[in-house]
């Protein structure tokens, strides 16, 4: 029998030494984006209180919650996503702070993936959240701020889809509730195929015009044109106001120089529910799976009793880590060889290297000589030997600065 | 250069014959030839040549841009990907079929290809059965006591009538669906939307 206490979890992995590495300059990176574009940081608890996250959460992922109870038996759960808390932290605490707030993080959330799935339970999300700001340059924000991300960690091509809740809501508005539950149901699992289906089933209680603009919205994807083409289907003025918004975020977006990364897609649906306008999700070259998405959410702010207009977007950093350029090579480390002798020399010369900004580690060795690499010297009677010249002559100007200590 | 995988086997040749209607001409027969990728340069299309079952997992993991395969397939996978396009081939029904003298609220025990689904669709049912993976040949499973019933594709129902075995209730309709990579499908829109309305106009 195999014993399980050698195994991980399912859809948990680790990170080890040069991966670690790597995936911690990949955070700092990020840090430095959301830094640059004068955003806040905060954290929040692992754990909230199951009601909390409830009034962010979507019908189907609620069986994907990591469960558990507190002293006084109220059930907590390890936080699905952030928008949520930061919603609940913003509403409680900052409360006098001066709007709109930027405020940006990079934590872990955690859901239960199907036994058989291969995505991960634990998701690190970096994310920014945009809050008191109604403009379309607002969005336009956080989609310049994502691709600031993307460019600066070199994941080659990516594009932006962004669509509306607006349009997809007005056009479904007069359909009955389960045949628009159904609609979105199939929008969100991206299947046009029983979308197309189930328009046909109710092929009789929708007028020509609407039938034809249901039909059309999943197809319509561009640039302006695509707005356009929008305009067309927008049969109801909740869908015009959508056309409307996306032109003034494409407007915004030509600001920014990023017009070429986005493209609208009509059809884009998130399973989120408290999304009220723009929503988009980002993908990049060998990734079958958004890197990143987020959008508007106006009424999610409210249900803790502070009315706020809000927009935000997450990147996922771990699958950001598989797609990210990572040639880039870590900080050379010298290895110090030392006998039981030399180690107050050893000692102080690794320290004065790590001083110039080197990685040092010393190895205690008192009997054969190891074998040289370019990285490595081997200290013995007072002396360095090896075939490392720049570590030569650091060890030169390390003596000269000793004997001058000395002589004073 | 878009990347198509195929499914080779029951539904290929219907739809090799529905993508040269739309002026895709693979460039030797995709039935016959033993080789695995194809390149149409003219149309900047790469065929992949796959197993129906790996054709789900080619397009979700970006190995391929765009699939060609049966939803019995889709059905079993409950991949993360588009699904573009009912091509109206390769058409057949997911049924139950078992011995006429018997009916489906007596089941335990299902012999089946697609033991996701048929375990999905009993819990549906609230009913507790066994799912027993089979890979060929599956009506053997309920004359031999193996199972008391089977979940497979149906065309005309020889094989069920030879066998002394009935249809008891067809659960899915099923036809040839093209498939596309989610990351492929915003990345190479334009491409996919122009392959995607070229068929559509053939069908």
């Amino acid at each position: 029998m195999s014993s399980v206490y050698f195994e991980r979890p399912h859809g948990f992995r680790d990170y080890l030494l040069q991966e670690y590495e790597k995936r911690y300059r990949l955070e700092e990176k990020i840090h430095d984006v959301f830094l640059a574009w004068g955003y806040d940081w905060l954290t929040t608890p692992l754990l909230e209180y199951e009601e909390t996250i409830r009034q962010g959460l979507h019908k189907e992922e609620e069986e994907q919650l990591y469960r558990m109870f507190d002293s006084s038996g109220r059930t907590l759960v390890l936080r699905p996503e952030m928008t949520t808390p930061v919603a609940r932290a913003v509403t409680t605490l900052l409360g006098n702070e001066p709007l709109p707030l930027h405020l940006a993080y990079i934590e872990r959330t955690y859901r239960r993936v199907a036994a058989r799935s291969h995505e991960s339970s634990e998701v690190t999300q970096a994310g920014i959240e945009l809050l008191g700001d109604a403009t379309p340059d607002a969005d336009a924000e956080v989609l310049a701020v994502m691709a600031s991300v993307l460019q600066s960690v070199n994941v080659g091509h990516f594009r932006l889809a962004v669509g509306h809740t607006g349009f997809v809501g007005a056009l479904l508005q007069d359909l009955p509730e389960s045949i628009q539950q159904a609609l979105r149901l199939s929008l969100l699992r991206k299947d046009a195929v029983s979308y197309e289906q189930l328009l046909h089933q109710q092929r009789d209680l929708i007028s020509d015009r609407e039938y034809e603009a249901l039909l059309a919205m999943p197809r319509i994807r561009g640039g302006y044109d695509a707005i356009r083409e929008a305009r067309e289907h927008a049969i109801h003025p909740m869908a015009m106001k959508a056309c409307d918004d996306l032109e003034a975020l494409m407007d915004a977006l030509g600001a920014h120089g990023l017009a070429d990364v986005v493209q609208f897609d009509f059809g884009l649906y998130l399973e989120h529910d408290y999304y009220t306008g723009i929503l988009f999700e980002g993908y990049v070259q060998s990734l079958g799976l958004p890197i990143c998405f987020g959008g508007r959410y106006d009424r999610l702010l409210e249900r803790f009793g502070r009315s706020l207009p809000a927009t935000g977007g997450v990147l996922h950093l771990e699958r950001l880590f598989t797609v990210m350029d990572r040639s880039e090579t870590p900080a050379p480390r010298f290895l110090l060889f030392t006998g039981i002798e030399d180690r107050p020399l050893t000692y102080s010369f690794a320290q004065y290297l790590r001083q110039q900004g080197y990685a040092v580690r010393v190895v205690r060795k008192d009997d054969e000589l190891p074998n040289e690499s370019t990285m490595t010297a081997w200290m013995a009677n007072g002396n360095l030997n090896s075939q490392n010249k720049e570590l030569r002559r650091y060890f030169q100007e390390f003596a000269a600065m000793k004997e001058e200590k000395s002589e004073c | 250069m878009l990347t198509i995988a195929m499914a080779k086997g029951r539904v290929m040749k219907a739809a090799v014959a529905l993508m040269e209607q739309a002026g895709y001409l693979p460039p030797e027969n995709l039935e016959k030839t033993r080789k695995l990728i194809l390149n149409d340069e003219k149309n900047q299309i790469r065929y992949l040549l796959a197993k129906p079952v790996d054709v789900p997992t080619y397009v979700e993991r970006g190995a391929a841009d765009l699939g060609v395969v049966g939803k019995d397939v889709l059905l079993e996978a409950n991949s993360d990907v588009h699904e573009l396009l009912d091509l109206g081939t390769g058409r057949c029904q997911l049924s139950i079929a078992g011995p006429p003298d018997r009916d489906i609220n007596q089941v335990r025990r299902v012999g089946t290809k697609y033991p996701n689904y048929t375990s999905a669709y009993f819990l549906r049912r609230n009913q507790q059965v066994e799912t027993i993976y089979l890979n060929g040949s599956v009506e053997l499973a309920p004359l031999i006591g193996l199972a008391d019933c089977i979940v497979d594709l149906v065309e005309t129902g020889r094989t069920l009538e030879e066998n002394g075995l009935v249809t008891w209730l067809s659960l899915e309709d099923i036809s040839t669906r093209l498939i596309a990579n989610r990351g492929s499908y915003q990345l190479r829109a334009e491409e996919i939307d122009r392959f995607t309305k070229r068929m559509r106009a053939v069908l």
